[in-house]
């Protein structure tokens, strides 16, 4: 059994070469950031127009759940994809903004609209009690330690007998910003673009983010850490910026949910829907900015296809998300770009492109 | 006094059992270095292998153990060659392979989910009975042979590592791989061995909690996590750290589930790890990187 040495070579980021820290390389991801209006358009369009096609309450809610995980696994990837800080804690933070946003409006009153911005606010102070400690670390440090902060608000809220926080059963009917008296397609529709508006701003928001000195910052920081150290990149505090940036979409994302749903529960912190939301990162295209979209649609309808055959889904997820880190670590998107650009090239309408390749741009 | 004896021999118990448990991440990241999180899932594996063979075949439990580390580390190397081998060294693997670890992790779970059902199993206990030390301590059999099994494998493993070529081989690639290859060692050998050494050590370590406490196809989650608590906290890589590490955060559960309830272990040893890292950093052994593995 023999290994070829550059198989065994470590990597180490060096000042002329910057090594990709993730699986894609730089230049691609700002390019499919800045690809052309028409792919944009269309996208939007058609996220318009679908409700309007899918006008049923079974396909309006898929709609939606596409809308609230795309959200999340958008604001995952900023953090793992771009600012490559490893955290398993995403789910733990949707999960803190569900619950604010729940117990305020269960408990206290609270109304329905301003318990969504304060879960939105706690898991940004959730993401700097878990960031305070762990982004000052190394990787495989913040892999645990987010880990262990999901596990533990799991098993307090499971554990909890005082039936505050609902505990093992969870609370119900508090939700839904008073459209409860809507036939349900109508509220289906309203609920379905309130996401959309959720989903673009937060998609916005990033792409901005990308596109800034900050976002190049972040890129520097994953791909060679050292030099951008070294270049006065102020690592810490940019983390923990871009971690409470990430946290506030995914509370606001697991506020909407849990009023969407009229309920939230343990089941939330569920592993298998960490791996699911993992699974649409990887297999859309983890580090970059259609990946996870496109990963978040496509694997929310498979889970609907394979409902038949429910105990099945997760292993399915798994798998497929073995098989693209091994065989096409850069996600579907990548192919689906090429196609995207062949097209474009045949009607004579080439995008504005950055160069490929290289952080300096 | 009691409870504090009886705590402190519980938390010995555990600790044993972490040890085994955290000796496999730390075998895996002190040779490879990347973190296999798919050895909770191998844990539980190791539990049903033991179930089956003791449990539901009637084969004396000493067979369960010994069949679960061979099944598992057979797995622990099939897993290498077939998901981790093709991404080592490639850009961006030491994430890659943390993702594929998790994705392996719920893969097994599932399999076994599918394949045993949710309800809960347990193991035959391998030894019944016990005796009391005045009446200070509680001793069951069981929970002698616990430590005794974990102190002679991992002594055994220490033995291996030192004293056999493999060993020599295992610390030389731990050390510097480039240097290892360049004289000759089969490199992707010397890993596959890492991985099944490590699944099996993991797979001892979910029959003997499993005799304990009982077996569902989750279990892994929690004791993942407990083994990997320990490992990050014995300094990442440390084999002797990680010793340490395994008793004190064996007796620390112990003693908070004794005064404070069981559901505080958890966020106390959170609390507790949080609080090391912040003093320090490199975990209790906080060694160089030449006194890895």
């Amino acid at each position: 059994m023999t290994a070829r040495p550059e198989e065994l070579t470590q990597t180490t980021p060096s000042p002329a070469a910057p090594v990709a820290g993730a699986p894609v390389a730089t230049g691609v991801s700002v390019r499919s950031a800045g690809l052309d209006r028409t792919v944009l358009a269309l996208a939007v369009g058609a996220a318009l127009v679908a409700p309007w096609i899918l006008h049923t309450p079974y396909w309006l809610n898929l709609l939606v759940l596409i809308c609230i995980y795309a959200t999340v696994n958008q604001s995952w990837n900023l953090i793992m994809g771009f600012a490559g800080i490893w955290s398993f804690g995403q789910l733990a933070l949707f999960g803190v903004g569900a619950y604010t946003s729940a117990l305020l409006t269960y408990h206290y009153g609270v109304s329905p609209f301003l318990g969504t911005a304060a879960g939105a606010v706690a898991a940004v102070l959730a993401s700097m009690v878990l960031g305070l400690p762990s982004l000052r670390l190394r990787g495989a440090y913040v892999v645990l330690l987010t880990l262990a902060f999901h596990e533990l608000l799991r098993n307090l809220i499971t554990n909890d007998t005082t039936k505050w926080s609902g505990g093992g059963f969870g609370l119900f009917g508090f939700g839904q910003y008073g459209l409860a008296g809507l036939p349900q397609t109508d509220r289906m529709m309203v609920f379905y673009y309130a996401a959309l508006v959720l989903l673009v701003l937060t998609n916005l928001i990033i792409w901005r983010i990308l596109k800034s000195p900050l976002g190049l910052a972040f890129r520097a920081l994953r791909d060679a850490e050292p030099y951008a150290v070294a270049r006065g990149i102020p690592e810490y505090r940019f983390k923990l910026l871009v971690f409470a940036i990430s946290a506030f979409f995914t509370g606001l994302a697991g506020a909407f949910y849990a009023n969407f749903l009229d309920a939230v529960g343990p089941s939330i912190f569920d592993f298998g829907l960490m791996m699911n939301l993992l699974a649409m990162i990887v297999i859309g295209g983890w580090g970059t900015f259609w990946g996870p979209i496109v990963g978040t649609i496509l694997l929310l309808y498979l889970n609907e296809a394979l409902r038949d055959i429910d105990e099945w889904r997760v292993l399915i997820f798994g798998l497929l998300m073995i098989l693209f880190v091994i065989l096409l670590p850069q996600g579907l998107i990548r192919p689906l770009e090429s196609v995207a650009d062949r097209l474009g090239d045949r009607i004579g309408r080439r995008g504005e492109r950055a160069p490929s390749g290289g952080t300096t741009g | 006094m009691q409870n504090l004896v009886q705590a402190t021999y519980s938390g010995l118990v555990l600790g044993s059992i972490y040890a085994l448990m955290a000796m496999g991440f730390t075998l895996v990241y002190g040779a490879l270095r990347f973190l296999n999180l798919a050895l909770g899932a191998l844990f539980t594996l190791g539990g049903y292998v033991a179930w089956l063979v003791a449990g539901q075949w009637g084969l004396a439990a000493m067979l369960g153990i010994v069949a679960a580390f061979v099944v598992v580390a057979f797995v622990g190397a099939g897993s290498y060659q077939a998901v981790f081998r093709p991404m080592i060294g490639r850009p961006g693997w030491d994430i890659t392979t943390i993702i594929a670890s998790l994705g392996l992790g719920i893969v097994i779970e599932n399999v076994i989910l599918i394949g045993f059902g949710p309800r809960n199993k347990s193991i035959p206990l391998l030894l019944e009975g016990g005796f009391r030390v005045g009446d200070l301590l509680r001793v069951q059999y069981q929970q002698l042979l616990t430590l005794a099994v974990s102190l002679v494998i991992l002594l055994l493993m220490g033995l291996f590592l030192t004293r056999s070529r493999h060993g020599l081989a295992i610390r030389a690639v731990a050390q510097n791989r480039d240097a290892a290859y360049l004289v000759g060692t089969p490199v992707h050998r010397v890993f596959a061995i890492v991985m099944a050494i490590s699944a099996g050590l993991t797979a001892v370590a979910g029959v003997l909690l499993s005799a304990v406490f009982f077996l569902n196809p989750g279990v892994g989650l929690a004791m993942g996590l407990r083994g990997l608590i320990v490992t990050i906290f014995g300094g990442l890589g440390s084999i002797v750290g990680t010793l340490y590490a395994a008793f004190v955060i064996g007796l620390l559960e112990s003693y908070v589930s004794m005064y404070l309830g069981a559901r505080w272990a958890l966020p106390a040893l959170f609390a507790f790890l949080i609080a090391v890292l912040i003093v320090r950093p490199g975990g209790i052994a906080g060694l160089a990187e030449e006194a890895r593995v």
